[in-house]
């Protein structure tokens, strides 16, 4: 099992936390919750409510629709992020491409550490602004460059 | 001696090629100055006569104005380096055309030549300083702006040496100086092109494009009028003014007394030689007095007293000496004036007046400066001529020139007299304007907040009713509460029937002021609501105003056989009834409430935990204790709003561990502060006990805060040392949330300073930490590092948060915005305004570290301000694992996971036993692997 410490190693990754204080991190590191899938185990399903946010550790997930696949999720790489935000159901399927170990951060504890922990609600608000600006300056400057 | 050097000539890394450019850029300016001024005014007296002077001066101040005039519509539509480029260009061509003219036997010749150089001197000087303003930021110019004096002093001086070994040694003729100073034009050129290319990026400017779209033809009326609306230039103008009259009274003083020195009071001649011989020494030394007051004084004094005290020290020595003057005219007391005169005008008063124009905005200062420094100049010193020549004539100077001396030291005195007045206002303004410039971020939100008089209001309010979304129409609701107006029936009865319960229920409550019985029937029907809180106030409404008996109807409704109308009676007899009303609910009435099943049951209960509060019965306060059991969160909530309202003092324990709990977390802390002073004494107790959940300590001061009495104040203080960095972030902001909302009361200054000291200490402690540890590559070498730097900006935040105790909030706080920024101007605006804002003793400890300082050199202000020594990283690490701080710890012992020497490893194991789990684990974890 892992230690808190250790855990923070990993969380400090997820872009949704980056800006989160690393002693912050920790109280992450407490509700997160590490899980294993063997090779070919769907870890969710298009469809199934969107309850956590997982974190590879070993091994990688292929998130999918039915024909095609969408992305791939290595070590140290998060997905399912939204489902801390948004309770709309899952639009893709996770599946263990191999033996997979991977941190899962449930909706409700996650709420609840909001709830107590201000910093970390400012520092994921902050990081979304970010993401945000960066989409709107992109945006921007699509819409000023001249056709091709 | 280095140290000694360093303390006068601070120059950072990154700095030292702007800086030697800019010295090199003015010293080459006044150099040139001084070959064309004695070249310029030997030709002149020579040719034309000493008695032709007042002219030339009045000639000078006529071509001032379209010289300023054109000057200042070029500066909007050109960047600074290109408006220098343009203006030294056509100064060349015209030192070229000059030599030509000279070759003509015209006789206005040395006129021009003595306006050129006049204007020449003013404009170059003034250019420069507005370049060295651009490409410099405030904590910077106030660091170099003393140095870059002393290269003008230097480059006056040996100008004025270098005319004469220039003319004897190559056998020059004077007017052939003018090809020099061209040469040496065109180097000072290519210097201020480096800087500016140097600095381009930091500089503030807006594009030319976007400030040629402003230019128009500018006037002196529009400069004036620019001058005119910024309370901070205006003072400007005032100093300056005075500067250059009562420079101009002064120098006659000192010539008249010193050309009487020296006459012959038997044939009443003066004896030129001596004279000459005198004036040459006295100006001789003057500049070596002011190089020294430059090197030795300028920066410390303005360190030490900012620039608003710099800018008195002329003045006031001016006032010295005349006093002396009026007191005993000779020469002595003349040279003591017009040397303080001289001395200090061209040193640390012309440091600290160019510092003025910082908080200025350079397209502002672009556009008035040069204005202020020709104009203002010239004009003053002509219209003190003018005085003069009135002056003489009524002080009779004809007949006793030494009485005349004495009474102008009179009128220089109420010169002197404004000038202070001027220098002091000077100094508020310019801290006000810095603030302006810090605060300029924000935005003010009483600025965009609509005003409405009374109709407007109320007919606004009205359509807002109509409106689709429900957080308009309560607020409109909100602001009608209370408002009798027949007219707001009509609009308020659709609102009665409304999806959302609580406009239903504030609907209610607008109509009940218009107390018109004939919505009776209306609001009858409300007694069914879904809503139970609708209920009680259709209920409440009812009671009010139908025709029958009051007391008689709400007993009937206690005792009626549907619960849903008992429950609305019991609430609405608690929350709006009398105290007699309030004496029909006994225990029968809540008993068959609290006992109902189910969900009815459920908001029975929240009804009663609610009105539990209003009924104040000691008797019914174990009906608390059974409803505090609750699973329900809203039974819960309503019950702690109720202990709060009775202060029931057993229960203040079980709401000091509701602080733990985030549901109840608001509930808890608005109950506890309910209790006043008398529950101050036990949350202290919780609040330093560090056996109590840190959840719990950490809102403490925030309950505090809401009990605003010098207790809580004196409390928190006190608590600021006590406590660890985690909780005492919570303290001051409870401190900083009383001091805003209630400014009376007193908070202990000498408790605060100490505790901004130690804020300092531990600040230089976490930058030796940080240089001590290095930077290895591991992942927990770099979280540690990470750590510790988020803990240094929590670390700054505390600072700051300290300071908003004892000075402006305000101030202070646009102050942090200001040193957190990214933009380098913003940081230096800070920095200069907090220079000006806090105590020398504050300063002392705070300013090594906001002041963009390198890292070395905090260490060492750390060592030699607090004695603290973290020199490798072994120490380093060490002190960590053994602080105070857990997650620091937990980071510095992870640190150390690839391997350890004795000393860590000893200092992780006496870790194994800490007070917090994760520390024990990481340490058992390390010393496993």
């Amino acid at each position: 099992m892992l230690t808190v410490i250790e855990k923070v190693m990993f969380l400090q990754n997820v872009e949704v936390f980056s800006e989160v204080p690393s002693e912050q991190l920790a109280f992450l590191a407490a509700i997160a919750e590490e899980v294993t899938y063997a090779k070919g185990n769907v870890i969710y399903q298009v469809n199934d409510p969107s309850d956590a946010l997982y974190l590879v550790l070993d091994g990688s997930v292929k998130l999918h629709t039915d024909e095609t696949e969408i992305t791939l999720a290595g070590s140290r790489e998060a997905f399912g992020a939204w489902a801390l935000f948004d309770e709309e159901p899952r639009v893709v399927t996770a599946t263990a491409v191999e033996d997979t170990r991977l941190l899962r951060i449930d909706r409700e504890d996650f709420v609840d550490l909001l709830a107590d922990h201000v910093q970390i609600t400012q520092a994921i608000l902050k990081s979304m602004v970010s993401r945000l600006r960066n989409l709107v300056d992109r945006v921007g400057l699509d819409r000023a460059s001249p056709n091709p | 001696m280095k140290k000694y050097l360093q303390s006068i000539i601070d120059i950072r890394k990154g700095e030292v090629a702007v800086t030697l450019l800019l010295f090199a850029n003015i010293y080459l300016l006044l150099l040139t100055y001084y070959l064309l001024k004695p070249a310029s005014r030997s030709l002149f007296l020579a040719k034309v006569g000493p008695d032709q002077l007042p002219f030339v001066f009045i000639v000078i101040a006529f071509v001032i104005v379209p010289v300023t005039t054109l000057y200042s519509r070029a500066s909007r539509g050109l960047r600074l380096n290109h408006l220098i480029t343009v203006t030294m260009t056509i100064i060349v061509i015209c030192l070229f055309a000059l030599r030509w003219l000279m070759t003509l036997p015209h006789f206005w010749v040395p006129y021009v030549y003595y306006t050129f150089a006049s204007i020449y001197g003013v404009l170059s000087t003034s250019q420069f300083w507005l370049l060295a303003n651009a490409v410099l930021n405030a904590a910077q110019a106030k660091r170099l702006f003393a140095l870059l004096g002393l290269g003008a002093i230097f480059g006056a001086w040996t100008g004025g040496e270098v005319t004469s070994i220039i003319v004897k040694t190559f056998n020059i003729a004077t007017e052939d100086l003018v090809y020099f100073s061209a040469g040496i034009i065109v180097l000072s050129m290519a210097a201020t092109w480096a800087v500016w290319s140097m600095r381009k990026a930091e500089i503030e400017e807006p594009a030319p494009a976007q400030a040629r779209k402003a230019v128009k033809r500018e006037t002196i009326g529009d400069m004036f009028g620019s001058i005119k609306r910024s309370r901070h230039l205006l003072l400007i103008v005032g100093i300056m003014t005075m500067t250059m009259m009562v420079a101009a009274l002064v120098e006659w003083q000192f010539q008249t007394v010193s050309t009487f020195h020296f006459t012959d009071l038997a044939n009443g001649e003066v004896d030129k030689s001596a004279l000459t011989s005198f004036l040459g020494k006295f100006y001789g030394r003057l500049s070596l007095v002011s190089i020294l007051l430059q090197i030795v004084f300028a920066y410390r004094f303005l360190r030490v007293l900012g620039v608003g005290g710099v800018i008195l020290f002329l003045p006031l020595g001016l006032l010295l000496g005349s006093t002396a003057l009026i007191f005993n005219v000779s020469l002595l007391t003349a040279v003591l004036l017009r040397g303080a005169d001289g001395s200090l005008k061209y040193s640390i008063d012309k440091t600290g007046r160019e510092l003025l124009y910082l908080p200025v905005p350079l397209e502002l200062k672009k556009k008035t400066k040069v204005f202020i420094d020709m104009f203002i100049d010239r004009w003053a010193r002509g219209a003190t001529g003018v005085l003069l020549i009135l002056l003489m004539a009524a002080f009779g100077y004809d007949s006793d020139p030494m009485e005349a001396v004495r009474r102008m030291g009179f009128v220089v005195l109420v010169f002197l007299a404004v000038w202070i007045v001027f220098a002091l206002k000077m100094r508020r303004e310019y801290v006000n304007t810095f603030r302006k410039a810090v605060e300029k971020r924000e935005i003010d939100l009483s600025e965009v907040r609509v005003r409405l008089n009374e109709s407007a209001t109320i007919a606004t309010l009205v359509n807002s009713l109509k409106s689709e979304n429900d957080r308009e129409i309560e607020y409109a609701l909100g602001l009608l509460a209370g408002l009798q107006n027949p007219n707001l029936v009509e609009p308020l009865k659709p609102l009665l029937n409304h999806r959302s319960a609580d406009i239903r229920r504030k609907a209610i409550h607008v109509l009940m002021a218009q107390a018109d019985k004939t919505l009776v029937p209306e609001v009858e029907k409300l007694m069914d609501d879904d809503n139970v809180e609708v209920r009680r106030d259709a209920m409440y409404f009812m009671s009010k105003l139908a025709d029958s008996d009051r007391k008689q109807m709400l007993k009937e409704f206690l005792a009626h056989p549907e619960p849903k109308y008992r429950c609305a009676a019991v609430s609405s007899i608690a929350v709006y009834g009398s105290p007699d009303e309030r004496r029909m609910i006994d225990e029968n009435s809540l008993e068959s409430l609290v006992n109902l099943p189910g969900e009815e049951g459920v908001i029975a209960r929240r009804q009663v935990a609610g009105a539990l509060g209003y009924l104040g019965d000691a008797g019914f306060n174990k009906y608390i204790r059974r409803v505090l059991d609750e699973p329900d969160p809203g039974v819960v909530s309503n019950t702690i709003w109720s202990i709060g309202r009775l202060r029931v003092r057993e229960l203040v324990p079980w709401l000091l561990n509701a602080l733990a709990d985030s549901r109840y977390r608001p509930d808890a802390r608005a109950a506890l502060a309910s209790y006043g002073s008398s529950v101050l004494g036990t949350l202290l107790d919780y609040l330093m006990d560090d056996r109590t959940a840190s959840a719990i300590r950490r809102n403490i001061p925030r309950v505090m805060s809401q009990i605003p009495v010098q207790e809580s104040v004196d409390g928190l203080t006190a608590s600021i040392s006590k406590v660890d960095p985690y909780l005492k972030y919570y303290v001051v902001k409870a401190l900083n949330r009383l001091r805003n909302e209630h400014p009376d009361l007193k908070i202990d200054a000498v408790k605060v300073d100490d505790a901004l000291i130690y804020e300092t200490k531990s600040y230089y402690r976490s930058v030796q930490l940080i240089r001590a540890h290095g930077t290895e590559p591991s992942d927990g070498s770099r979280l540690l590092l990470r750590a510790l730097q988020e803990k240094q900006d929590q670390n700054l935040e505390r600072i700051f948060r300290i300071l908003g105790l004892t000075y402006p909030p305000s101030d202070i706080h646009s102050a942090y915005l200001g040193i957190v920024s990214t933009k380098r101007t913003q940081r230096a605006s800070a920095v200069e305004f907090l220079d000006n804002l806090l105590k020398s003793n504050i300063k002392r400890y705070l300013f090594p570290i906001l002041d963009e300082s390198s890292a070395e050199r905090v260490v060492r202000k750390g060592e030699e301000l607090f004695g603290i020594r973290v020199t490798t990283r072994e120490e380093a690490l060490e002190g960590i694992i053994k602080g105070r701080d857990a997650w620091l710890k937990v980071c510095a012992i992870y640190c150390c996971k690839g391997g350890m020497t004795e000393r860590l490893r000893a200092a992780i194991e006496s870790a194994v036993g800490d007070g917090d789990p994760v520390v024990r684990e990481t340490a058992e974890l390390v010393l496993k692997s």
